[in-house]
Order: structure tokens, then C-alpha cells, then sequence
């Protein structure tokens, strides 16, 4: 039961990642290598916030608001100019790349490659007993979010008016354009909901290891696409299942298994899953006509 | 669900990649047959080059290292230059970041010794850039005089040689005192596969305290990215051991003891050099509290050069302590200039024997010298952390965490 929660807690963050990144394919069609980056730049943005001596709300607010803001500006200056004169899909990830390095070098450059402190004063870091089993509040803390705010995003997606018009942007940013929904407008807010479900992620990252880097997200990019691979690429709900899942296959393989084997016996389940169900656990089948 | 967009275009750009690969035999012949200019100098020329490989940038945990090791010869380097210590040859290091990626620190190694011709290396931060940059100045008679150090030192063929002791010799003999002191009949260990000194290292230990009674009861695997311990420590946990013995990189450790306490994991731990940098204890807080570590260098040594050493690091870094990897770039650059001046030149074989020679160099670890095996005679002492500070340990000394 102990290892079921630190996997829950473990897939809660990956899955927080994958549906930014699902989000952002989903509707954009972009296969962003950014949003790691984006990822660590919410860290860094409460951490900033904090030391400027905002409460822990405010610092939380803060780094959730910077991944948002980083993700739009993305989207503005970069994918946006490259989807108006006809980019490619590998142009997208060549043009995401570039921009990962480029939001790296500047952290990297303005730490001097230091590791810094990360505040965990205000957050949840002690641990409650119940029964037998001993749990992180933080641990709780990342299950519960990773929940509300992914139930929040598919109830708004599935029944709110936002929602039906991030839809048919993703069937059709043309034939949403003739039905007076803005596709820029939809892209801006998309992004700004995966950049804020990244910087979730990053801020709980920091306050589980009390320090970030520059590099703290970039080992979390590879398990994100596995992520939104495996649920099925566009999903948000199967995003969340595949997190979960990834989360859970690595803490049983270290209990059951072998710690050797944490991350081969991750990617092992995707291929697993994905030669069984190509389209993922959630994904729909594409019919190509020719 | 929200449907993917029609796929785009997959054609592949038709322009050849023939010239450029070319160009880049080209360039890899002429590195391996251009002459070493820098090698086979005679006497002390104006300027002493020597080239500085170091993880600057990449993974922070090893990047933090780099970083060190960097202050610590430019210290040493203002020291031999401001002293005088080689008459009026002046030592210039020339820094390259290898990215903590063995690549990078194999082409580093080829651009100092054969293109900036430096006349030796003083550098590579950690064993897999050094095995991967070595063989490459080792070919061109360019001593290399490697800070920190694990395993794998035959890489340099001879040419290498290394402050760091052997660290899977110099943790052992103390694990087993640290031990035998607490009574300890059974231990968990929680290593970074991924690294080879570590590894290496973890199975010196294991192989010590088992030697010694001290039964295995679980090896817990983490990688050098990884930041979630949760599932190894409760594996951990539920063997209840009577000791954790540690040997992961240092910026690991805060993680490792805050998820640790979290989880109410109760066990002495005995960590690895490392564990307590100004950070660390920073960041862990409490949670680090009655750790015991052996470690190669030590602030609160008053031996060799050390109150020099920490004097002049104060002086130039007024908001940072010093740490191990400083003092081991510190001690590196020293101990080629020592060699230098023992050869009377810069020439690459005679300054290795010189190194080879060395037996009383006294530097930031302590008086030393350097043993047949190319690493040096420091044999450690064990620290503990109580009350947030680091003191030293004795076996009668008792610690509540």
C-alpha cells in the first residue's frame, strides 16, 4: 500500500507534464520539447517570488502564472510565426528544441550551473500516520491536485463553451474560424493551461528536493511523451491514466522487481501497451484515406 | 478527447550530407596526426598552458563539482602566479565546459592538447569524462593531473594521476569502524548505478562490512537524474537495516534525507564525501542530523596548505565556503606546479615522472604524496553532522537525530 501511494504521488507529476504536453498536441498539432523547461521555470518562478518575500500563496501563484506566461510567449513568438508560414511538424520540434536551450542556457547562465535552495516553509512537508502506512504530505498534496485539476480541465473541455471551441480548433482551425471561434485566442489559453500544469509540477518538484536547477526538469521530458503516448496522444483523461501508470509500473518494479529496473520496466509497459493498443490506452484510431 | 491535427508534410530535406562528413574525417585525421607542439617544450616557457576540462554545465549535481574544482585552480592559479612559485613563468588555464557528456569532454581533450597545445591537463570532472578525454592527451605525452577522482585511471596510460584518493579503498576501513561502532549487524546500501566510481565504491563497502559480519539485507539502485527516493527508501525501510550506507552525487543527498524523514525512515545513515556542503545542510535541515561520512578534505583541518587554502578561497569568493571539489582543483594545480618546478620544464614525460616522484607535497588534504598506482596517500577522516554542523567523529561521541 506504501509503494501504491509514492507511485500514485510519482505518476501524479509525470502526469501533470504529459497533459500539458497531450493539451498541446492535441489541439496545436505541436510536439513541444519545451514544456520540460517550462516545467522548471515555474519552479524557478516561486522561487523568485519567494525570495522577494511573497507568502507561500503568493510564491505558489507566482510559479504557476511564469509556466503559463513562458508557454504563451512560445506560442507567440515561436509557434505561432512558424504555423503562419507553413511550418512542418519536424520544424515545430526543431523550432521547441531550440527554444528548451535556449530557456535553459538563460537559467543556467543566471545561476552560474548552481544548484539553488528551494523554499518548503507553507508547504505541505510533514507526514501523517494512518494505520500502518506513513504518508508525505506533499505526497498527498501532488495526488489530490493532480485529481482536481485534471477532473477540472475534462469538465471544462467536455462541458463548458471553452471547451467546445478548443474542440473543434483541434478538428479544424479553419471551420472554427467560420464559426466565429479564434483559433490564436484558443491557442494562447491552451498553452497557458499546459505552461500552468508544468509549473505545477516544477513547484513540487522543488519543495520534494528543496532545490532546483536549471536542469531539474529536462530528465522528465522522455517520461512525459511516454506519458501522453501511452494514454493516447490527445487525451487528457488518458494522459492522467498513463501517468499514473508509469508512475505506478516504476515504484512496483523497484518493490517486486528490482530498483534496476525502475526505468526499463516503465518503457517496457508502453511497449507493451502500445504494441497491444497502437493508439494508446485512450487514444482514438486515425483513418488515413488516400 | 481532443483529436490530433492532420499530419504535416514528412518529406526529408535532399541536400547531401556527403561534404560534411568529409570535412569532419578530415578534421578527425588531422587531430590524430597533427604533432603535440606543447608536449615536447624543453625549459619553462613565459606562459604554462594548461587546459582545464571540467563538467560546467549539464546534469547540476555534477555540474556543482565542475564548478568547485573551477574556483579552486583559479585560486591556486592567482597563488603560483602572484608567488613567484615557477620564476617568471606564469601559469594561464584555459577552461573548457564538458557538459558533463563524454563527447564533449573526448573533444575538449583533443582541442586543448592538439589545437590550443596546452602543455598539460589539469582537469575532468569525474571518472566517465576523464575515461572518455584521457586517451587523447595520454597519446600526445600531456600529464594530466585529474582533482576528482574514482576509478579508471589506466585511461591516461601513464600519463594521469589523480588528488582524489582511491575512494573505494579510503571509505571501507571506516565504514567498518563506523559500524563495529554502532553495533550494526545488518546494513542497506542506496548507490548511483549510472556512475562507475560509484558503483564501484558501493561494492568496496558492501565487500568491507560484510567481511567484517555486517549482512546485506537490500542494494537499492537510483540513477544520477533521478529526484524521487520514495519507492528505494521504503523498499528500505521495510528490510529494517541497521545502517544505510550512501554513495550517491552530493546534490542527491538533500532529497534523499528529506523524503527519508517524510516517510519516518529511522536508520543511521553513513553517507560519502559530499554530503555536507553549505547547501546541503541548508537545505536538509534537521534531517541530516547525526549522519556520519568520510571524507577526503575537511574544513576543519589545520594540515598542509588548508588554512591557505581556505584564506585565499574566503578572500575570493567572499559569499561561498569552500568545498572538497574546490580543494581538489586547488590541490591539482599546486600539485603539476610542484612537478613543474621538480622537472625544470614543461616537457610532457618528464613532468609525469616528476608527478610520479612526488611524495611530500603538502596542499589543501594535507601533507601527501603520490602512491605507484598514480593516486595519492590521503587516507580520509570521518566527520559527523550534530546539530547542524559538521565535527568530527569518534566512536564514543553519541548523536540523537
Amino acid at each position: 500500500m506504501q509503494q501504491l501511494i509514492n507511485g500514485v504521488a510519482l505518476g501524479g507529476t509525470f502526469a501533470l507534464l504529459g497533459v500539458g504536453l497531450t493539451l498541446i498536441w492535441g489541439v496545436m498539432g505541436v510536439l513541444t520539447f519545451a514544456q520540460a523547461q517550462v516545467l522548471t521555470w515555474g519552479g524557478f518562478g516561486t522561487l523568485v517570488a519567494w525570495e522577494l518575500g511573497a507568502s507561500v500563496w503568493v510564491a505558489f501563484g507566482a510559479g504557476v502564472l511564469t509556466g503559463a506566461v513562458v508557454c504563451v510567449l512560445v506560442e507567440v513568438t515561436v509557434i505561432g510565426p512558424l504555423r503562419r508560414r507553413g511550418g512542418s511538424e519536424f520544424s515545430f520540434v526543431a523550432a521547441t528544441m531550440g527554444v528548451s536551450v535556449l530557456l535553459g542556457f538563460f537559467l543556467e547562465w543566471r545561476t552560474h550551473a548552481q544548484t539553488l535552495t528551494f523554499p518548503r516553509e507553507g508547504f505541505p512537508t510533514g507526514s501523517m500516520r494512518i494505520g500502518a502506512l506513513t504518508l508525505s504530505e506533499l505526497q498527498v498534496a501532488i495526488i489530490v491536485i493532480t485529481i482536481l485539476v485534471s477532473a477540472a480541465l475534462m469538465a471544462t473541455l467536455r462541458w463548458t463553451r471553452f471547451g467546445r471551441d478548443v474542440r473543434a480548433v483541434a478538428e479544424s482551425r479553419e471551420v472554427a474560424s467560420l464559426l466565429g471561434v479564434s483559433p490564436r485566442a484558443t491557442y494562447w489559453v491552451v498553452s497557458a493551461i499546459a505552461g500552468a500544469l508544468a509549473a505545477i509540477a516544477g513547484i513540487f518538484q522543488g519543495v520534494s528536493n528543496a532545490n532546483i536547477s536549471y536542469s531539474s526538469g529536462d530528465h522528465l521530458l522522455m517520461i512525459a511523451f511516454a506519458v501522453a503516448v501511452v494514454g493516447g496522444i490527445g487525451s487528457v483523461g488518458g494522459a492522467v491514466v498513463g501517468g499514473l501508470a508509469i508512475g505506478i509500473v516504476q515504484v512496483f518494479a523497484v518493490a517486486y522487481v528490482s530498483s534496476a529496473f525502475q526505468q526499463a520496466a516503465a518503457f517496457l509497459a508502453i511497449l507493451i501497451v502500445l504494441v497491444l493498443r497502437p493508439q494508446g490506452l485512450f487514444g482514438r484510431e486515425e483513418t488515413v484515406r488516400v | 478527447m481532443i483529436a490530433p491535427r492532420s499530419r504535416g508534410k514528412r518529406a526529408l530535406a535532399g541536400g547531401s550530407l556527403r561534404p560534411l562528413a568529409a570535412l569532419c574525417i578530415a578534421l578527425a585525421l588531422s587531430a590524430c596526426v597533427a604533432p603535440s607542439p606543447g608536449s615536447d617544450e624543453e625549459g619553462m616557457p613565459e606562459t604554462i598552458r594548461v587546459g582545464a576540462p571540467l563538467d560546467l554545465s549539464g546534469i547540476a549535481a555534477i555540474a556543482g563539482i565542475g564548478t568547485g574544482e573551477k574556483r579552486g585552480m583559479e585560486v591556486a592559479a592567482a597563488e603560483i602566479n602572484e608567488s613567484g612559485f615557477l620564476g617568471d613563468s606564469k601559469i594561464e588555464l584555459e577552461f573548457a565546459d564538458t557538459k558533463a557528456d563524454k563527447r564533449d569532454a573526448a573533444a575538449a581533450a583533443i582541442k586543448l592538447v592538439q589545437q590550443d597545445a596546452v602543455h598539460a591537463i589539469v582537469g575532468f570532472t569525474l571518472s566517465p569524462s576523464f575515461s572518455a578525454g584521457a586517451p587523447a592527451a595520454a597519446r600526445a605525452e600531456t600529464p594530466i593531473v585529474v582533482p576528482v577522482f574514482g576509478t579508471g585511471l589506466e585511461a591516461g596510460d601513464g600519463y594521469a594521476y589523480g588528488i582524489y584518493p582511491n575512494l573505494p579503498k579510503m571509505y571501507p576501513p571506516h565504514d567498518v569502524e563506523i559500524a563495529e561502532s554502532l553495533g550494526a549487524d545488518t546494513a542497506a546500501y542506496l548507490y548511483d548505478s549510472d556512475n562507475p566510481t560509484a558503483t564501484a565504491i558501493t561494492d568496496a563497502r558492501r565487500d568491507a562490512l560484510e567481511a567484517a559480519g555486517v549482512d546485506t539485507v537490500t542494494v537499492q539502485e537510483v540513477t544520477s537524474t533521478t529526484t524521487d527516493y520514495r519507492a528505494q527508501l521504503t523498499k528500505i525501510q521495510q528490510e529494517d537495516p541497521d545502517i544505510l550506507v550512501v554513495s550517491v552525487l552530493p546534490g542527491q543527498y538533500p532529497a534523499i534525507f528529506l523524503q527519508r524523514e517524510e516517510l519516518s525512515i529511522d536508520v543511521q545513515v553513513i553517507a560519502s564525501d559530499g554530503v555536507a556542503t553549505r547547501d546541503s545542510l541548508e537545505q536538509a535541515g534537521d534531517s541530516m542530523e547525526c549522519t556520519v561520512f568520510t571524507t577526503a578534505w575537511s574544513a576543519l583541518s589545520d594540515e598542509g596548505r588548508n588554512p591557505t587554502f581556505i584564506e585565499s578561497f574566503q578572500k575570493a569568493h567572499p559569499d561561498l565556503l569552500p568545498d572538497s571539489w574546490a580543494a581538489a582543483g586547488y590541490d591539482a594545480l599546486w600539485f603539476y606546479a610542484h612537478a613543474v618546478k621538480k622537472a625544470g620544464t614543461v616537457e610532457g614525460t618528464a613532468v609525469r615522472d616528476a608527478l610520479a616522484a612526488t611524495s611530500d607535497f603538502s596542499g589543501a588534504f594535507g601533507n601527501y604524496g603520490m602512491n605507484q598506482d598514480g593516486q595519492t596517500t590521503i587516507e580520509g577522516t570521518v566527520l559527523m553532522i550534530r546539530d547542524g554542523a559538521v565535527e568530527s567523529w569518534s566512536a564514543d561521541k553519541s548523536c540523537k537525530g
